[in-house]
This record gives C-alpha cells, sequence and structure tokens, in this order.
C-alpha cells in the first residue's frame, strides 16, 4: 500500500514538473490588446507567424525570455534567416513586444 | 585588462548558434520555412555482423521547405557492402552495391514549444531497380528547459525483386517485407553550439508470411554541434540485443552501426 501511494505520488510530481516545464507559448488576451493599443487579430496573428515562421532551425524561444528591445534587435537579425517580408516583420514584433520580459 | 575580459565574454557568448535538428536515427517535428534549404551528406557504417560483413551506406539529400507546414526532399542513396556468404557449403565473397532514390514528404502537425508537444506526419518512397520501399513515420518531440525528447513510430514495407539463375534461365523472386521500428531520444543542451545525448532504435522485421523475424534493440551516445549555417550530428549505436532471440541477432544484423549527418543551411 506504502509503495502504491509512493508511486502516485512520484508520477504527481513528475506529472506536475513536465506540465509546468512545459510552459506554452502565452496566447495574447484583450488585456494585452488594450496595453499595447494593437488589435487583438493582429496579436493572435503575431503569434501564427512566429509559430510559422521562426521554429524551423532553433525551437521557439518564450517571449519573456527577451526585452522589448533584445527582441527588436533579435527579429530584425532574423529577418533574412526566416525569408520574411518587412510587414511579416512587424506583426511577429507586435506579438513578441506585448508578451516581452519588462 | 577589462577589453581582454570583453573581449573573452564576446567570444564565449557572443557566438550564440541555435540549431536544434540533434539526432541520427530519430526525427524531430521541426520543418523548414517556404523555400528554405538545405543540404544534408549521410554517411551509416554497419560493421561486425557473423560473416565478417561491413557495409557503409551514403545519402546524398535536398530539402526544401514548401510553406504552409509542409517541406519535401529529394535523396540520393548508394550503398556498398562486403561479406563471406556460404553456399552449400562453400563460401563465397559477396560484394553488394545499390543506387536509388527517396522523396520525402513531411508535414508538422503542432509545434514542440507553442503546443504541449510537437508532431509530425513523414512519408517517403524510395525506388531501386530491385526494391521499391514505403516509410511512414509518426514524430513527436518536445523540449523541456534544456532537454529535448523526440519518439518515432515507424512502418516499413518493402518490395523486392531477385534475380536467379536456374539453369539456362534465370528466375524473378519476389519478396516482401514489413518493419515496424521504434525510436527514442534524448539529448541536452550543454552549450549553444553543442548538444550530447543517446539514441535507442528498436527493429521488428516481419517475413513474408507475417512471422515476427527479430526484434533488434540498440541504442548509444550520440552528439550534435553546430556552426553558423553548418551542423554535425554523429551516433554510435551497438546492439545490446534481440529480443526475439537469445544474445544479439548478428546474421541479418550488425554489432554496431555509427551515423554522421553534415548538414549546410542556406
Ligand atoms: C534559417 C534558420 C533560422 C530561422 C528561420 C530563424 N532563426 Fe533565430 N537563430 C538562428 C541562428 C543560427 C541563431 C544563432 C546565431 C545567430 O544569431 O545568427 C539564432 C538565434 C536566435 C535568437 C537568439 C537566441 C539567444 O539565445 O539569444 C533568437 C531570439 C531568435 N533566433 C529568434 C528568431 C525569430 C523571432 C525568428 C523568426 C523571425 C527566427 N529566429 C528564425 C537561425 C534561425
Amino acid at each position: 500500500m506504502y509503495s502504491k501511494i509512493r508511486i502516485a505520488g512520484i508520477v504527481l510530481i513528475v506529472s506536475v514538473l513536465i506540465y509546468r516545464c512545459s510552459a506554452a507559448l502565452i496566447v495574447p488576451t484583450a488585456v494585452d490588446a488594450q496595453k499595447t493599443g494593437t488589435p487583438l487579430s493582429t496579436l493572435v496573428q503575431g503569434r501564427e507567424m512566429y509559430i510559422g515562421h521562426c521554429g524551423s532551425c532553433h525551437y521557439l524561444y518564450l517571449p519573456e525570455k527577451l526585452t522589448a528591445s533584445e527582441w527588436n534587435r533579435e527579429v530584425n537579425l532574423m529577418q533574412r534567416k526566416a525569408k520574411i517580408n518587412d510587414d511579416q516583420k512587424e506583426v511577429i514584433l507586435k506579438y513578441l513586444t506585448a508578451k516581452s520580459r519588462n | 585588462m577589462k577589453k581582454l575580459l570583453i573581449l573573452l565574454i564576446l567570444i564565449n557568448f557572443g557566438n550564440l548558434y541555435a540549431q536544434d535538428r540533434l539526432f541520427t536515427y530519430t526525427y524531430q517535428s521541426t520543418v523548414l520555412n517556404k523555400s528554405q534549404k538545405e543540404i544534408e551528406i549521410w554517411t551509416t557504417l554497419q560493421t561486425g555482423r557473423n560473416n565478417f560483413y561491413r557495409g557503409l551506406g551514403h545519402r546524398m539529400e535536398f530539402e526544401v521547405g514548401l510553406g504552409g507546414n509542409l517541406q519535401t526532399s529529394f535523396y540520393l542513396n548508394y550503398d556498398y557492402s562486403k561479406g563471406i556468404v556460404g553456399n552449400n557449403g562453400i563460401q563465397s565473397i559477396e560484394n553488394n552495391t545499390s543506387y536509388s532514390f527517396s522523396n520525402e514528404w513531411k508535414y508538422k502537425l503542432t509545434d514542440p514549444v507553442a503546443n504541449a508537444f510537437g508532431s509530425a506526419l513523414y512519408f517517403e518512397y524510395t525506388l531501386s531497380p530491385e526494391e521499391t520501399e514505403l516509410e511512414a513515420k509518426l514524430i513527436f518531440d518536445k523540449q523541456i528547459g534544456r532537454t529535448v525528447h523526440a519518439f518515432n513510430i515507424v512502418g516499413e514495407l518493402a518490395f523486392e525483386k531477385e534475380f536467379v539463375p536456374v539453369g539456362d534461365k534465370i528466375q524473378v523472386e519476389t519478396g516482401k517485407e514489413k518493419v515496424f521500428e521504434l525510436n527514442y531520444a534524448f539529448a541536452y543542451k550543454v552549450k549553444d553550439d553543442l548538444s550530447l545525448g543517446f539514441e535507442v532504435f528498436n527493429e521488428n522485421q516481419f517475413s513474408k508470411t507475417n512471422e515476427w523475424e527479430n526484434s533488434v534493440l540498440s541504442a548509444g551516445p550520440s552528439l550534435s554541434y553546430n556552426m553558423n549555417g553548418y551542423w554535425l550530428n554523429l551516433t554510435f549505436m551497438p546492439q545490446i540485443t534481440n529480443l526475439k532471440g537469445s544474445g544479439l541477432e548478428l546474421s541479418s544484423h550488425e554489432k554496431l552501426q555509427s551515423r554522421l549527418i553534415f548538414s549546410y543551411v542556406f
């Protein structure tokens, strides 16, 4: 009995750890739209484009990893690699900076 | 002194390389962006069978992203091997050389960071004068912190033709082989440009009459190193055991497989 509880406990802890570590890519909300003055649909589109264009060479970096100015620099550096045009770059940046580190 | 320190920091941290193709046998879910291209050179060494067999296989792969999460690639394959064969008690040396062409299609379903786990569907066919081979894979992967886990379920169906001389005629014998594989791989990012890990590979062969012939388990260390625009992955896969027999299976499988993939991204 004791060992069953222990196994259940371990499974629970591991599940929580996996869940916590697998921090999914944050979805923008109406609050972000209001805060940044960008339509929510643009932020949502930015997230989609980020997933679609930035995850082919490396796994995606979480927006909260970098500050807005760091994102500006990185996305400009990555534009050529990701073969995206200026409009696409702007939309991706809108999403990343809305959710960036302060 | 201060300048030297800054220089050292720049050398150490300035070159952030990012590339997440980490394995040689196990696939990950990522696909190239539209019009992104990559050339990969594969070399697989298979050595240590009962009959002094040693084989080398090369694949030259050209990958291109089509957009909409779809990627295709073309392979030119060249394999050669040498070993002793016995026929009615008479031994001879057998040299095998084969050329073939493959075409792969990969479709990414979910992203390993944006979704709970990454997944992709994979289909490949191979054509050669003696063989048609179909291969399908289900690919899963997940990044957790500095670690990456990848898991593949693979099914293969091969239709073979063998030309056998009988008297002064040549008979054609057809064969069908089914293979079911499971792959698991783990990598730990030691530095931005270096990941270390291991791969596990379980290969199950079924005969024409659906008999489960063997279930070979191989596992070994893997390494992935990347420079900006280039990467190199290497795995050593010694055979651990044959789960359907006792000990190793050394008549149609080798003691050691090793694979190197070198790639140029442009
Ligand atoms: C063609 C491959 C490729 C594509 C596509 C790509 N990247 Fe990169 N990324 C790299 C490489 C290589 C590096 C590291 C070296 C460098 O800076 O060139 C990198 C580094 C980064 C870094 C720095 C990571 C760190 O540790 O600081 C960020 C952030 C980043 N990329 C974001 C993006 C974004 C956003 C996109 C989409 C617009 C993108 N990448 C698309 C290849 C790519």
